[in-house]
């Protein structure tokens, strides 16, 4: 008798047939190319011929594998979960190994083998999210998009020398990273290693859950076997890690050791076999390819629930469609005569643009360029392409304008006369085309979606798209190449359809999920196609601008960016708008492709005139412009220890005009080379702080700082009213209180000493925010040296990758790098050479909070749990706190009861501080008084600043954010972009809190009897019992009353105490019209592009503001304080 | 959208759309204007969200009191996309469950039963267990009121007793309106420790009924028995002695191997009996184990522990204007004592009449005792300290072939704090096989390959257990008795029952 193992993958089926002992007798491989069944019944119909007599006397069959459930019941076979027929492949064949990584098609799995003292073997696994990128879907890709072959992929070798950013967290983002690396024209083999690499890193931090892969290491699946460079890194890394954590092994041998063994891509289907033959409750035998052919053969599409209709109603629809909409073709004016005209460029993502206007703002030219990677090489061929246009030199080119992903870099290179933010240069091309009465202007570009609101003739809002929208113009670009149609041909496929699958919208890696799931549902291309068509409108109205009633926008709409060339795409879009807006006007821009471009040919326009002369070189020293682009040691920043790798692009044209470009740093010291340089760039950061003040940075410095100096110790001679609390009874009885004046009781002086000798090591992290200043004077009140209380240093991201291989739980940012905190202070020499004793990280129940009539003061359960967490990742295999001679000091405080903080205080630090009772209580209260003394100083910098902003009429912006959000490295430094484009920031703690000034604001609520003080927030939410939260919305309270602040509202990926709040800090702000931009969902990397144009975009609508608000003010002398 | 990737970030919404074309003005929670409530003979308390026996017996229970009470269907998948579209966004899983479950039953009362929005939202109030922090449990209301109101039901009312404090959250109802006496929370409680105790025994026969669907047939009945009671007032002990008649009928083969599972972690990702968990229960059982859930009063002596704790804590402290002779301590003291006394009693009473004899009010004392050396004891979000205690005690003490802990994705106590610290828990107890699976951020599929994959394991130790016990010619007729319950150091079923018999000869 045999057995037959199947293993139908994501990617490829695979069958092994067993004899009784598991040895293979037959085997197959093959990708299926989304037709799983026909390809598993084609392997074994040949394998009934090869093998004919096994095949007659197969027994039982065993399936795994993603695709295996629907297959199965065919061949009456017992279906095996994948994880564990690799361990049990793994156990049978290897029986020494003692970890294994597997990266498939879509998942990546690790297994850990472990042994426990008597001898039990357990096992321990974990798997990726479907859609993690760790996998070798997201290589395949990525490789594609780097322009690499896959032959080529398989002889690459590793190296870490250049290694640049890329997120692995997500295919999609990693792809955005990719296409990035591509653009600044990253050579191809340091964009696989640093893919990689982060795979590699991705999987060690996230999938091991904190645990060592110990040796040996086994290396499944197909990447891992068929990319060298993907194994070599696995050795380096894995390697480093045994190195840092102390793991014996033979470093001559790292070959045997991380190993990928022959047949690696058979060990499911084998261990199917073995799996189902040792769990012995299958009864059913073989049954033959009958059942399996009729499943082929009845594929079809239609039935399910995932119909849509057509994109085309009837042909009358059709027309009616493209009399209206179908935009006529572009004939340029032919000059005849010198023409004045100006340039602007739109440097897109996935291609550039250019056109040329007249004085009138008429279009005269427009050019395209699909990118090939680099924005000056385009930059060059674009204007190459206007020349050969006007071979006369009629065009009189006197200024240029430029937009998009690639401003930056024209701009220093051209000298444009102009860079706007592509979201303004739409709004102008839009208003320019349909004038004033435009409500929503809806780009849709190569990557992004960009949505404007307009309010006589001014922008309000704005929403735009991020990394996980996927309906846009690459999605259709795809599509027709997936099926080879060129892409102007993808409408007329499309409305042929008769009837559409409906996709999922919001992630690319979910659509392409949908599109294979379509396709094995026998769903046509066309009805793909129109399926993907009206993915569009439900990305941009439902996912980006979650509107559920467009009408409440308007009623003129236009729809621009080059995906409008598409007409299903078109159609989908005005059709949607119609059905749920039946009056609205919807217009099309003439030019959608190039409206960027003619936005920032406008804007130099206006520019050019406004200011009597142009900066721009011309065009003949442009078409002139060479460059070189380098990125090598030279080039790493060195200002600090975080060492960016940057790339330098120098242009150069003929005059002798050169510029340099510099990419890819993480912080604005990235952007100078010399030291001398960088001073000059401090002194201006510094002279900037005092004249554009930055609250939130200057608060984030001093809390930590040593401000506070504590009073003089009382001594035994000085007396004390104690309460004395006596409990009787055990409880059972009355508590009985005298009250009692007594000495004040001290330590010896030999205790003190003692005290003087320690260091005790506290990290900057989540509630330490709120209560440093507390926490660093109790000690110091204590004698603990003020040179001997060290705080970690502000968050940035290789310090968070460099603890965060201990992770064992994937919670929020500000949580996760609390522990690299703690690894830093272990390791980093600057704490080591110190000698740290004890390592304080207070577990904080509960916060002080000034909101009043809460329901408590609680502080988030994750912020109190995660020092346990820590020590929990650090002391799993060893006890990294005892090898360093450093005691973990976890235990909890409450902040919200004085008392009870006073007992825990000293039940945590008496023993081990040989300090009194009296000592710690005195102690405490001076903690308070530097806590008051921190807050009443930012507070009056904060009051100067309110004042300045109502004599002058100036907007200054508010973040609204938890404690810790302080850390430049938790906010990404938004609010420096927000200060070197002049705006003044406040923190919530900078806000006022006397009662006369609040009650300014207030004062009528109040009176009104809807609230019962200036901080009582149960008119807007009652369930308020998380402080920091309750912080927050009474923030946003104060900001809609106070009409000069705007707010910059910040909030962290999974934040679940702040998520109840989203809605009540929307409607506030909203209610109010308080210009407001949010910054949810940031995480571990930062999104510096999508910062960039969400910062410029709202610096343009708080310029609108400010206007608005002196008319306002002139006409009526009216504060938004009176609207109430 | 799809549900199934925890990386998804929404974008960012700057300021809500629905002002645009409008004045400013200062937005304020809750109806502008005052609303004409219907009178308490008229109103229907709505509530839900416990497993289905115990929603059924509350309903019964509190109809006894002469309020008309209706229990919410069990909320499935269609109540979660509800909940999803009118929630806020990044909530955990119970919250969408829950707040779609209540908004769908409103748009069935409006759309299919004909009663206008006004009508339902004079008439009808949700009751429901209230927090008050630190998880976004303590929340729930603040979403229910959003997706209320933006759903068209402003002005709706919502109740809740906070199980800390007994003091009232959401908003105040009139005090006639429900007379939250001694009475009332007494009923309550009987209702749900009875559904405690008979969804246990429910889990420990049905793996091995002999028949199909006999087990879920006693149970059902078992269900009218006790709800009549509690409408007519007569016997619980009584009702719940001719439960144990009913129960006894059903006929068991108990001695076929399976794993025993415990489930437990988040609450209500561990109790809900529906797509909440991807009806983990039903799918275990299929799989063939036996489950061991964890009873609801669990989470009360969790709460009566937490206000035991919090007691003790302050007794010793000094307080400005507290008396020299001092009774509160005292009195909170006894109210626990007596709160803890009534659970245990009315547990052990019921227990014993039906025949659950080997199950214990668990001992959140010596839980915390289990637990101190890896979770912050004061950390009181979520479960607490209960899911590190409970995994310890399962390997500790024998109890399960595998532990689950189950939980919403992003859940902070659960996910971000206890499994954080269940790896160290399972470093030092690596015998333990222990799975912590969220029931979000990955589709059902995978959520059973990764159940499968830890029952594997489980399915081979309850094997092994039970091969090593020499087997006995002469099995008496009782070890098909469920009513037969020993208790030694043999996990599974099978295996202590052939234990127990080799140990009485």
């Amino acid at each position: 008798m045999y057995a037959l193992g199947i293993d139908i993958g994501s990617t490829t089926v695979k069958y092994v047939l067993c004899d009784k002992d598991f040895n293979i007798v037959a085997k197959a491989y093959t990708p299926h190319d989304t037709k799983q069944a026909p390809t598993l019944l084609k392997l074994l119909e040949t394998l009934s011929q090869t093998h004919k007599e096994a095949y007659d006397n197969i027994g039982k069959v065993y399936i795994t594998g993603s695709g295996a459930s629907r297959i199965a019941p065919t061949l009456n076979a017992r279906f095996v979960q994948e994880v564990n027929a690799v361990v049990l492949a793994v156990e049978h064949l290897h029986p020494d190994v003692r970890s294994v990584v597997e990266l498939g098609g879509q998942d990546a799995k690790i297994i850990h083998f472990k042994e426990s003292e008597d001898g039990k073997k357990t096992v321990l696994t974990s798997m990726n999210d479907k859609c993690a990128s760790g996998t070798g879907a997201t290589i395949e890709k990525c490789t594609m998009k780097v322009g690499m072959e896959p032959e080529e992929a398989s002889k690459l070798a590793f190296s870490a020398q250049k290694l640049h950013h890329v997120a692995a967290k997500c295919g999609v983002f990693a792809e955005t990273d990719i296409v990035n690396l591509v653009k600044t024209s990253v050579p191809a083999n340091e964009i696989m290693n640093s893919l990689a690499d982060a795979i590699v890193m991705q999987n060690l931090t996230v999938l091991t859950r904190g645990n060592t892969l110990m040796p040996k290491v086994l290396l499944l699946g197909g990447p891992n076997t068929y990319l060298p460079f993907l194994q070599e890194c696995w050795r380096m890394r894995i390697a480093e890690l045994w190195d840092e954590r102390g793991i014996a092994y033979d470093k001559e041998k790292l070959e045997k050791l991380i190993i990928v063994p022959d047949n690696a891509q058979y060990y499911a289907a084998l261990g199917a076999v073995i799996f189902g033959e040792g769990e012995a409750n299958h009864d059913k035998c073989f049954s033959g390819l009958i059942a399996l052919k009729t499943l082929v053969e009845s594929s079809g599409a239609g039935e399910s629930d995932t119909v849509d209709a057509p994109l085309v109603q009837s042909k009358a629809d059709l027309e009616a469609f493209q009399k209206r909409y179908t935009i006529p073709p572009f004939i340029p004016p032919k000059p005849t005569s010198k023409t004045v005209c100006f340039l602007g460029i739109d440097g897109g993502s996935t291609s550039s643009k250019a056109v040329l206007v007249n004085e009138k703002g008429e279009l005269m030219l427009k050019v395209y360029q699909l990118s090939k990677g680099n924005p000056i090489a385009d930059t060059v061929e674009l204007l190459q392409k206007i020349k050969a246009q006007d071979p006369e030199s009629h065009y009189d080119i006197r200024g240029l304008g430029v937009t998009g992903y690639a401003a930056d870099v024209l701009e220093g290179a051209l000298r444009a006369d102009a860079n706007i933010i592509e979201t303004i240069a739409h709004m102008k091309s839009a208003q320019a085309a349909f004038g004033t009465s435009v409500d929503v202007i809806c780009d849709i570009g190569g990557q992004d979606i960009k949505v404007l609101f307009m309010e006589n003739g001014m922008m309000k809002n704005f929403r735009l798209s991020n990394q996980c929208s996927a309906g846009n113009g690459t999605l259709l670009q795809s599509m027709a190449k997936q099926f080879g149609v060129p892409v102007e041909k993808y409408a007329e496929v499309a409305f042929e359809a008769k009837q559409a699958p409906r996709f999922n919208y919001g992630c690319a890696v979910f659509l392409d999920t949908d599109r294979v799931n379509f396709q094995k549902e026998g769903y046509t291309k066309e009805e793909l196609f129109a399926g993907i068509a009206k993915v569009l409108p439900k990305n941009v109205w439902q996912y980006v601008v979650q509107a559920p009633n467009l009408a409440m926008l308007g009623r003129h709409f236009v729809l621009q960016g080059g995906t409008q060339y598409n007409q299903a795409a078109l159609k989908a879009q005005v059709d949607y708008i119609r059905s749920q807006v039946p009056d609205a006007t919807v217009d099309v821009h003439p030019h959608p492709g190039e409206a960027g471009a003619i936005g920032a040919a406008l804007e130099a326009l206006h520019s050019v005139n406004a200011r009597g002369y142009a900066t721009f070189v011309g065009l003949e020293e442009a078409l002139q412009m060479t460059y070189t682009s380098r990125t090598d040691e030279e080039t790493r920043c060195r200002f600090c220890s975080i060492n960016c790798s940057r790339t330098f692009i120098d242009t150069q044209t003929p005059s002798g005009n050169s510029a340099r470009y510099i990419a890819g740093f993480s912080c604005e010291d990235g952007t100078v080379e010399s030291v001398d340089a960088l001073k000059s760039l401090r002194a201006s950061r510094k002279s900037l702080q005092e004249s554009v003040p930055n609250l939130v940075r200057k608060e984030a410095e001093k809390l930590f700082a040593p401000l506070y100096t504590p009073n003089a110790k009382p001594t035994p001679e000085h007396h004390i009213e104690e309460q004395r609390v006596r409990v009787t009874l055990g409880g059972w009885g009355p508590t009985l209180r005298t009250t009692q004046k007594r000495p004040f009781q001290t330590s010896s002086a030999e205790d003190a000493a003692y005290r003087e000798s320690l260091t005790i090591a506290i990290p900057k992290v989540l509630n330490v925010y709120s209560l440093a200043p507390f926490l660093r004077t109790y000690l110091e009140a204590l004698g603990i040296q003020r040179h001997n209380i060290l705080f970690s240093t502000f968050s940035n991201e290789d310090m968070y990758l460099e603890g965060a291989k201990y992770g064992s739980v994937d919670s929020c940012y500000p949580a996760k790098v609390a522990q690299s905190h703690v690894y830093q202070l272990l390791f980093a020499k600057k704490y080591a050479k110190k000698g740290i004793d004890y390592l304080w990280f207070p577990a904080v129940t509960h916060l002080p909070g000034y909101v009043t009539h809460s329901m408590g003061q609680t502080s988030c359960p994750i912020v109190s749990g995660t020092p346990k967490v820590v020590y929990s990742a650090f002391t799993k295999e060893r006890n990294l706190f005892s090898e360093k001679n450093i005691t973990f000091v976890d235990e909890a405080l409450d902040f919200d009861n004085r008392a009870l903080l006073k007992a825990q205080l000293f039940d945590i630090w008496g023993k081990r501080l040989r300090i009194t009772k009296d000592e710690s209580d005195w102690a405490a209260e001076e903690g308070w008084k530097a806590l008051a003394q921190q807050d009443t100083q930012i507070m009056q910098e904060g009051r100067n600043i309110l004042d300045e902003a109502e004599a002058n009429g100036e907007v200054v912006i508010l973040m609204l954010g938890r404690p810790y959000h302080s850390d430049p490295g938790l906010n990404h430094e938004v609010l420096d972009e927000f200060q070197s484009l002049g705006f003044k920031t406040l923190s919530m703690r900078a806000v006022p809190k006397e009662h006369n000034y609040l009650m300014r604001f207030f004062g009528k609520d109040v009176e009104a009897g809807i609230i019962a003080d200036v901080f009582d927030i149960r008119d807007v939410w009652k369930e308020n019992f998380s402080t920091n939260s309750a912080q927050k919305v009474w923030a946003a309270k104060f900001a809609a009353r106070h009409p000069n602040v705007a707010v910059l509202d910040l909030s962290s990926f999974k934040c679940g105490h702040d998520a109840p709040t989203y809605a009540i800090i929307d409607k506030i702000l909203g209610a109010s019209r308080t210009p407001h931009l949010p910054l949810h969902d940031i995480d571990a990397n930062k999104p510096g592009g999508s910062i960039k144009i969400r910062v410029k975009t709202f610096a343009y609508t708080l310029e609108q503001y400010a206007e608005e608000l002196k008319i306002k003010r002139e006409k009526l002398n009216l504060a938004r304080g009176d609207f109430q | 959208m799809s549900l199934s990737c925890s990386n998804i970030k929404t974008p960012d919404n700057n300021g809500d759309l629905h002002f645009l074309h409008h004045t400013p003005h200062q937005w304020r929670e809750g109806p502008t204007e005052a609303i004409g409530y219907a009178p308490k003979e008229e109103t229907v308390f709505l509530s839900g969200g416990l497993t289905l026996l115990q929603d059924k017996l509350i309903e019964a229970a509190l109809n006894s009191l002469g309020t008309t009470f209706t229990a919410l269907p069990n909320p499935d998948f269609k109540a979660f996309q509800t909940g999803k579209a009118f929630g806020n966004r990044g909530q955990c899983n119970p919250t969408y469950f829950t707040v779609g479950n209540l908004v769908r039953y409103l748009q069935h009362l409006r759309d299919e039963k004909g009663l206008s929005t006004e009508e339902i939202i004079r008439k009808y109030i949700y009751i429901t267990a209230g927090g008050c922090g630190p998880c976004r449990f303590g929340m729930y209301i603040t979403e229910y009121k959003k997706a209320l109101a933006d759903a068209g039901f402003e002005g709706f009312r919502i109740t809740s007793f906070d199980h800390e404090k007994g003091i009232f959250q959401g908003d105040e109802i009139e005090e006639q309106m429900l007379d939250y006496t001694p009475t009332f929370f007494i009923t309550l409680a009987k209702a749900v420790v009875i559904g405690d105790i008979i969804n246990m025994l429910g889990y420990k026969i049905r793996p091995y009924e002999v028949e199909k669907g006999t087990t879920d047939a006693a149970l059902a009945q078992c269900r009218a028995i006790v709800a009549n009671a509690f409408l007519k007032h007569t016997s619980l002990i009584a009702a719940m002695w001719q439960c144990r008649k009913v129960l006894s009928a059903v006929k068991l083969d108990r001695l076929q191997v399976k794993p025993k599972v415990m489930v437990m972690g988040e609450f209500w990702a561990a109790m809900t009996e529906g797509d909440g968990n991807y009806n983990l229960y039903r799918f275990l059982e299929a799989e063939g184990a036996e489950c061991i859930p964890q009873p609801i009063i669990n989470r009360l002596m969790l709460s009566l522990w937490e206000a035991e704790q919090s007691n003790l804590k302050q007794q010793h402290l000094p307080g400005e204007n507290r008396p020299a002779v001092d009774f509160s301590s005292l009195k909170s003291r006894l109210l626990i004592k007596a709160g803890k006394a009534a659970v245990k009693t009315h547990f052990t009473l019921y227990a014993k009449t039906i025949g659950l004899h080997d199950y214990d009010v668990p001992d959140i004392d010596k839980l915390a005792e289990l637990a101190k050396a890896y979770y912050t004891l004061e950390c009181s979000g979520g479960e607490g300290h209960l899911e590190v205690a409970h995994l310890i005690e399962a390997v500790k003490h024998n109890l399960a072939h595998l532990v689950i802990s189950v939980k919403p994705f992003g859940c902070m106590p659960s996910s971000a704090v206890s499994d954080g610290v269940q790896s160290l828990v399972t470093a030092r107890y690596p015998q333990a096989n222990f799975l912590s699976i969220e029931t979000s951020g990955e589709g059902a599929a995978n959520f059973y390959s990764r159940v499968q994959m830890a029952l594997f394991k489980a399915k081979q130790a309850a094997k092994e257990e039970f091969e090593a016990i020499r087997k006995d010619e002469n099995i008496p007729a009782k070890v098909n008795n469920y009513l037969y319950q020993p208790t030694n150091d043999k996990i599974g079923t099978a295996a202590a029952l052939l234990q127990s018999i080799s140990v009485l000869k």
